[in-house]
C-alpha cells in the first residue's frame, strides 16, 4: 500500500512539471523547418529556377525529412546538370552547387539538333553551336560519349573537328576543320589516331585530303 | 544480291539537303527515302557529307531491296545551270511537213547549241511553242498538211557544265553506279507547279519521259556487249 502511494506521488509529480511548467511555443513550431529557401549556385550563368520550383512543389517540405532520393531525382532529370552536391543549411535552407555539362558535339534526331553533354544526355538546341562538330548517322549515346573519350585521350582536339561520320558497323570518319577527311578503323583507335596525328603535324603533309586507316598496318593518303 | 532494274533510285542534291527516294518501277510506290539537311555553316563540307550520305544509303537501298544499285537518277538544285530561251525560224512557203520540219530545226539548233556551248552538256530541251506566221500552233496527228509561209519554235535549253557533270559522274563511279540522267531541279519544280504535282511525281513524270514538251534524245548505237557479259545477262 505504501509503495503504490509512492509511484502515484511521482506521476502525478511529472504531469505538474509537464503541464505546469513554461512552454516555449517556438521550440514547438515546426514550420520553421520547412524548406523555405532553395539556393542554386551554378559553373556558369545558366538558370536553373525550374529545379527549385519543382523541389519546392514536393510534399514533404521538411528539412528533416526530404526526401533525397526525390531531390537527386529531379536534378538528375535535368539534362544540363554534370556533377551536383546538396547541402542542408538548417533550418530552412537547402544548397545546391550544380557543375554544368559541358556540350562537345552535336547530332541531328528526326529533323532536330540537340546538343550531346559530356554528362551523355541530349539537349534540343535553341541556339546555333555552329563551332561544334556535327555528327552525321544514328549512333547511340555511349558510342559517342566512348568516342569523345578516346578522341580526348589522343592529341586531336575534339573542338578541331567540324564532322564526325558514323557507320552503321560502328566504325567513325572525321573531318577536320582543315577539311581533311579520316577514315578510322573499327579497333585499335587510339593507336591509330596517333599515327595519324603524327602525319598530320608533319610539315611536308599537304595536299592529302583523305587519310584512310581502315586496313591494318596501312595507312592510305588520297588527294 | 540479283542485278534487274525493277527500282527507280532518284537522288536530289538541293542547296541544303540531299535527299534520296526508291520507287517501284511498276507501280511507282515510294519503298524507300532519306534525307539529311545541312546548315548553312557545312556548305563548306557539302562535298565530304554528300559521299557520307551515298556510303550510308547505297547500301540500305540494296539491302531494302535486295538488288545493286546499278544506275540512278540525279536531280541537281542548284545554280549551275545555264538556261538559253531562243527561237528559231525557216521560212517554208508551202505545205508544212510538221513533224519532219520541227525535227530538223530542232537537230540543227541542238547542233548549234553544241558547237558554241563547248563546256557545257544538254541536260533539257523543252519547246515551249511552235508558231506558224507567227500564230501559236498545236500540233494534232489527224491535221493534214498546211499551207504557211514561216514555221518557227520557240524552244529552251537547259544547259551544265560538263566538269560537273563529271564531278558527279566520279563520285557515283566510287559506287560503281551510273547515272541515268540528270533533271534540273530549276525545271522540275516549274514542271512541278504546272502539273500540280508534288516534287517527286512531277520527277516520276519527267523521269519516264512524260512530258510531251521535253524533247528526249536517244543514243542511236546500241550498247556493244562483250561475249562474258551477254554470257551473264542471259541467265539473269
Amino acid at each position: 500500500m505504501h509503495q503504490q502511494i509512492g509511484k502515484k506521488i511521482f506521476i502525478y509529480l511529472f504531469i505538474l512539471l509537464f503541464l505546469g511548467t513554461f512552454n516555449n511555443q517556438k521550440l514547438l513550431d515546426l514550420n520553421q523547418f520547412t524548406l523555405k529557401n532553395i539556393i542554386i549556385e551554378t559553373s556558369d550563368s545558366t538558370n536553373f529556377v525550374e529545379l527549385s520550383d519543382e523541389i519546392l512543389n514536393q510534399k514533404e517540405l521538411n528539412i528533416f525529412f526530404i526526401n533525397l532520393k526525390n531531390i537527386k531525382n529531379i536534378i538528375e532529370k535535368n539534362n544540363l546538370v554534370e556533377k551536383y552536391y546538396v547541402i542542408k543549411n538548417y533550418p530552412s535552407t537547402l544548397k545546391i552547387k550544380i557543375v554544368k555539362t559541358k556540350f562537345f558535339s552535336r547530332l541531328s534526331i528526326d529533323g532536330k539538333t540537340f546538343n550531346i553533354g559530356t554528362n551523355g544526355k541530349l539537349t534540343e538546341e535553341f541556339s546555333n553551336n555552329n563551332n561544334l562538330p556535327f555528327i552525321f548517322g544514328n549512333p547511340s549515346i555511349d558510342d559517342v560519349i566512348e568516342f569523345y573519350t578516346i578522341i580526348k585521350t589522343s592529341k586531336f582536339n575534339f573542338n578541331n573537328l567540324r564532322n564526325l561520320f558514323y557507320y552503321k558497323s560502328g566504325r567513325w570518319d572525321i573531318e577536320t576543320i582543315d577539311g581533311i577527311i579520316i577514315k578510322l578503323p573499327n579497333d585499335n583507335l587510339a593507336k591509330k589516331l596517333q599515327e595519324i596525328h603524327t602525319i598530320i603535324s608533319n610539315k611536308d603533309f599537304t595536299n592529302q585530303k583523305i587519310i584512310d586507316a581502315r586496313i591494318i598496318n596501312q595507312l592510305i593518303l588520297y588527294d | 544480291m540479283i542485278e534487274n532494274d525493277d527500282f527507280i533510285n532518284l537522288f536530289v542534291i538541293k542547296k541544303n539537303s540531299f535527299l534520296v527516294r526508291c520507287f517501284s518501277r511498276f507501280d511507282h510506290t515510294c519503298l524507300y527515302k532519306n534525307e539529311i539537311i545541312l546548315e548553312d555553316h557545312q556548305i563548306d563540307s557539302k562535298k565530304n557529307i554528300f559521299k557520307y550520305f551515298l556510303d550510308d544509303n547505297i547500301y540500305k537501298i540494296e539491302k531494302n531491296n535486295n538488288q545493286f544499285v546499278r544506275d540512278i537518277y540525279l536531280v541537281v538544285d542548284d545554280e549551275k545551270f545555264l538556261t538559253i530561251n531562243l527561237c528559231i525560224k525557216k521560212n517554208i512557203l508551202g505545205d508544212l511537213n510538221f513533224e519532219k520540219e520541227s525535227f530538223n530545226l530542232i537537230s540543227k539548233i541542238k547542233n548549234e547549241i553544241k558547237l558554241n556551248y563547248k563546256e557545257f552538256s544538254i541536260i533539257h530541251i523543252l519547246i515551249d511553242n511552235y508558231l506558224v506566221d507567227g500564230v501559236e500552233f498545236k500540233f494534232d496527228k489527224n491535221l493534214s498538211s498546211i499551207y504557211c509561209k514561216d514555221f518557227s519554235i520557240v524552244i529552251t535549253f537547259v544547259l551544265m557544265p560538263s566538269f560537273s557533270i563529271l564531278d558527279y559522274q566520279k563520285v557515283f563511279a566510287d559506287y560503281q553506279i551510273s547515272i541515268n540522267k540528270i533533271v534540273s531541279g530549276e525545271y522540275l519544280k516549274d514542271y512541278s507547279l504546272l502539273e500540280k504535282a508534288n516534287y517527286f511525281d512531277a520527277a516520276l513524270k519527267i523521269l519516264l519521259g512524260n512530258n510531251p514538251n521535253e524533247v528526249i534524245i536517244l543514243s542511236k548505237k546500241q550498247e556493244n556487249r562483250g561475249f562474258f557479259e551477254k554470257f551473264f545477262h542471259l541467265f539473269s
